[in-house]
């Protein structure tokens, strides 16, 4: 419970900077627990394959789909750069919306591939062994997360857009999209290496 | 995030009136939206199954019931108005740190970002699911004055346990950390807020609604497999293990994201002044809680979702005949299950070691190394965990290395019990309510924590696995542990929090009712469990019917001591409402130089920290802290923790 404002008590305003400072810790934290959710597919990657219960981790006609895996890798880590350079573009005082707009693009476009690759172009089933199931689930967990990042991309486009129509001056517009995009890079990051260590342990190594 | 237009969290307008309220976002809604996304996702599943039907292991319409669970979600948030903020925030509308207005009863209805506010719901919500579990657990023992099953089928009782257990895991896991955490934190570093406001509440929602879905799990059939949801078990159980399955996960999810939220605010939100080294303790105990519940809670959240796919996709995660492996749940689970027990433990060292000072009236004695051991005991915790595999496979091999690991978590818990004894030592101690319930933590923990020695030694384990040792062992930690801890730190903080005392008498009565209770429960278990009786199973040898019967009337005993808690809180709350004052303890505590309760905003101006809060009994002791002198001048520079500018 807490009491009411005492009348006439204006406690002093908070420290704008403060905020931006949670934003990219909070990012960070967030992003550790996201790598120990992957660990935990890692793990189920290497203890499956030891395993090998039945010679069914990976049957020969288990094969994923190289073309979307490569295509999907490019996505991700082009929106990462895309978005790299628009928070550059911000630092340093240029307009920022093209590359925005470029790294949302790529950051969906990673998402529909995914999905065309569900519906499509897969070789095997969920049903498939243990490199299949590890396969799906990652993949499909992966997807969420990424869907995290494009939500993350788009909330700083219509910022920047809001920003430049409205902000008297662009010191403004900067200011009320730097801490975001501190964040969001952080959270980026973590995904291209995740996405990194996906493709190289799913699609890559045999 | 830009929050330089967002006013203080001060304004308090006209309230509206009870119609205009019942148009919005609030819990009401929120029901109504989550029993309609059930429905609707149901449906939806069911469509999606009958198109794949064949393809799931259970025979079970297992899609529909975990999407149904989704949109039961999905409808609860919507209906509370946790996506009105993200959906301004797509459209490029400026950030803010408060949701609406604040004020009034219907606050605690609702998504509130007054961290008071949402710990006061925590604690109403914990109540309620502890309500539930400690119901269970009176059936179960009701259920064993007999040797055979009796009122309570076998299939049943399974589901009572498991509902038992893990109602009590999850909720003892959101127990402090929702409660208190979220009330103290920000009050005992200074600060004004937690560092996430609206994530805060959704922690709490998430809890609430998590609760509801377990209990769910009674109506589609119970689930068999105890709060550990053992594989393959967990695979072929009926509808009811999807609810175990999506509860916990949100669980899963809300632990993380609470500890998250503590980290964040104590790192970047600390008043000046307040070094490193002059944190309190129980703000330690709240973080080194919150770096297990970061980076264990997504393990859980990924196993559930593995075993989840399992259900319903068919993959074959668990499944040996597949090429899955059911040892890869165990693994899974018990690298989050072991940190669990201490994101349970360490808060109740925290709460210990920040009211014995108290009512010492001394120093707290080793602070640098009770905090080291904090520390010692949830790195520790990471590489523990397959002791529970003990007798379950593992390599005969690696069996050395866990016990070692084991016993080695002994030692940092031992310093951190012989800080409280120090502590204690020669102190001229006031047996008030608190401190009783915290010296009955130190002699209950310290027979958990001895029975532990015994089941982390190889021979010692596999002789009492699955027994009532086991248990006896883990009720001694847990219940006698945390629970007492959290009970003491409710007694100590609760003038502060509704600004009303509770009755020392009432307290003193429910102390020794549950502490002689707790301990004639749990410790025949010892015995019943060297005996050979079995847990999880309501049959038994006749020869233990006697001993049966004795810890069941000492459990209703021990459940009556928790109604005498609760008439305390409700005649002294409710209906008496004494002032407590600010400080009636005498604490020198940043949270106890406060109104009682809190006003609003918690500090007009952020204090500047002078010293660590326990200098009690030193003459000429600075004052803690300078409310006094403006730490943040309006338009000027903030000031770092470090003394700096920022």
């Amino acid at each position: 419970m807490s009491a009411s404002a005492a009348p006439g008590i204006v406690p002093e305003p908070e420290d704008s900077r403060l905020a931006a400072a949670n934003l990219v810790v909070g990012a960070r934290l967030f992003a550790s627990a996201m790598a120990f959710v992957f660990m935990a597919f890692v793990f189920a990657y290497f203890y499956l394959k030891a395993v090998d219960s039945n010679g069914l981790w990976r049957p020969s006609h288990v094969t994923p789909p190289q073309g979307y895996g490569i295509a999907i890798l490019v996505c991700i880590l082009g929106a990462t750069a895309a978005f790299e350079l628009a928070r550059r573009g911000l630092a340093a005082g240029a307009g920022s919306v093209a590359m925005l707009a470029l790294a949302l693009g790529l950051s969906v476009a990673a998402v529909v591939l995914q999905l065309i690759a569900y519906l499509g172009g897969m070789s095997f089933g969920a049903d498939g062994g243990g490199y299949a199931s590890v396969f799906y689930g990652w993949t499909a967990m992966f997807l969420a997360f990424w869907l995290g990042a494009v939500y993350s991309v788009e909330t700083m486009l219509a910022t920047a857009m809001r920003s430049a129509r409205e902000a008297a001056a662009a010191d403004e517009a900067v200011e009320a999209l730097q801490p975001s995009a501190d964040a969001t890079m952080v959270y980026l990051y973590s995904c291209a290496g995740i996405a990194v260590l996906t493709w190289v342990l799913l699609y890559l190594i045999k | 995030m830009s929050t330089t237009e967002s006013p203080p969290p001060t304004a308090i307008t006209k309230a509206p009136r009870f119609r205009e309220q019942l148009i919005g976002f609030h819990l009401l809604w929120g029901v109504v939206l989550a029993a309609l996304g059930y429905f609707v996702c149901h449906w939806l599943g069911t469509k999606i199954g009958n198109h794949i039907k064949g393809q799931t292991a259970t025979d079970q319409d297992d899609i529909a019931v975990l999407l149904g669970f989704l949109g039961a979600t999905l409808g609860w948030l919507i209906g509370l108005g946790f996506f009105n903020y993200p959906l301004s925030r797509m459209m490029g509308r400026p950030a803010s740190l408060i949701e609406g207005e604040e004020y009034g009863v219907w606050r605690y209805f609702r998504l509130c970002t007054d961290h008071k506010v949402v710990a006061v719901q925590y604690f109403v919500a914990v109540l309620f699911f502890f309500g539930v579990g400690g119901l269970n657990a009176m059936l179960i023992r009701g259920e064993l004055t007999s040797d055979n099953a009796t009122f309570i089928q076998a299939g049943n009782y399974l589901t009572l346990v498991s509902l038992h257990g893990t109602m009590m895991l999850m909720m003892m896991s959101a127990g402090v950390l929702g409660p208190l955490g979220n009330y103290l934190v920000p009050l005992m570093i200074g600060a004004r807020r937690m560092a996430f406001p609206r994530v805060e509440s959704l922690t709490l929602w998430l809890t609430v609604l998590a609760g509801f879905m377990l209990i769910s799990a009674i109506f589609l059939g119970g689930f068999p497999t105890g709060w550990t949801g053992y594989a393959p078990l967990s695979v072929e159980a009926r509808a009811g293990m999807d609810a175990y399955l999506f509860s916990f996960a949100l669980i899963g999810i809300s632990l993380c994201l609470v500890g998250l939220n503590i980290i964040a605010t104590v790192m970047t939100m600390r008043a000046p002044g307040l070094y490193w080294n002059r944190i309190p303790v129980f703000v330690w105990g709240m973080v080194t809680t919150s770096v297990l519940a970061v980076l264990a809670a997504p393990v859980l959240f990924a196993a559930l979702y593995m075993a989840a796919l399992d259900r319903t996709v068919e993959t074959t995660f668990f499944l040996a005949s597949n090429g899955g492996s059911p040892f890869l749940w165990y693994n899974l689970f018990w690298f989050f299950g072991h940190p669990e027990v201490y994101i349970l433990a360490l808060p109740g060292f925290g709460i210990v070691l920040e009211i014995l000072p108290v009512f010492a009236r001394k120093p707290l004695w080793g602070y640098r190394v009770a905090v080291a051991g904090m520390f010692g005991v949830a790195l520790l915790s990471f590489m523990v965990w397959q002791h529970h595999l003990f007798v379950s496979g593992i390599n005969a091999n690696l069996r050395p290395f866990y016990m070692f690991t084991t016993e080695l978590i002994s030692i940092p818990t031992g310093i951190i019990f012989l800080i409280g004894m120090g502590t204690l030592w020669r102190a001229r101690i006031r047996f008030t309510v608190p401190m009783l319930f915290c010296l009955a933590f130190f002699f209950n923990f310290l027979i958990g924590g001895l029975s532990g020695v015994y089941l982390s030694d190889v021979p010692s384990n596999v002789t009492t696995h699955g027994s009532y040792f086991v248990m006896a062992h883990f009720h001694y930690t847990i219940m006698g542990g945390l629970v007492f801890a959290t009970i003491g730190g409710f007694y100590y903080w609760l003038p502060k929090i509704t600004g009303f005392k509770l009755n020392e008498t009432l307290g003193k009565i429910h102390f020794w009712m549950m502490f002689i209770f707790f301990n004639l429960t749990f410790f025949p278990l010892f015995a019943a469990g060297l005996l050979g009786m079995p847990r999880r199973v309501s049959s038994y040898n006749p020869s233990l019917h006697g001993l049966n019967v004795f810890v069941s009337i000492s459990a209703w005993c021990l459940g009556l001591s928790l109604l005498v808690f609760l008439a305390n809180i409700v005649w002294t709350q409710l209906l008496l409402r004494e002032p407590a004052g600010p400080n009636p303890w005498l604490s020198k505590s940043l949270e106890w130089q406060l109104p009682s309760p809190v006003p609003s905003y918690n500090f007009e101006r952020i204090p500047v920290i002078n010293s660590a809060p326990y200098s009690y009994g030193i003459p000429d002791a600075p004052p803690v802290a300078d409310f006094g002198t403006p730490a943040r001048l309006p338009g000027g520079p903030a000031i770092t923790p470090e003394g700096g500018v920022l």
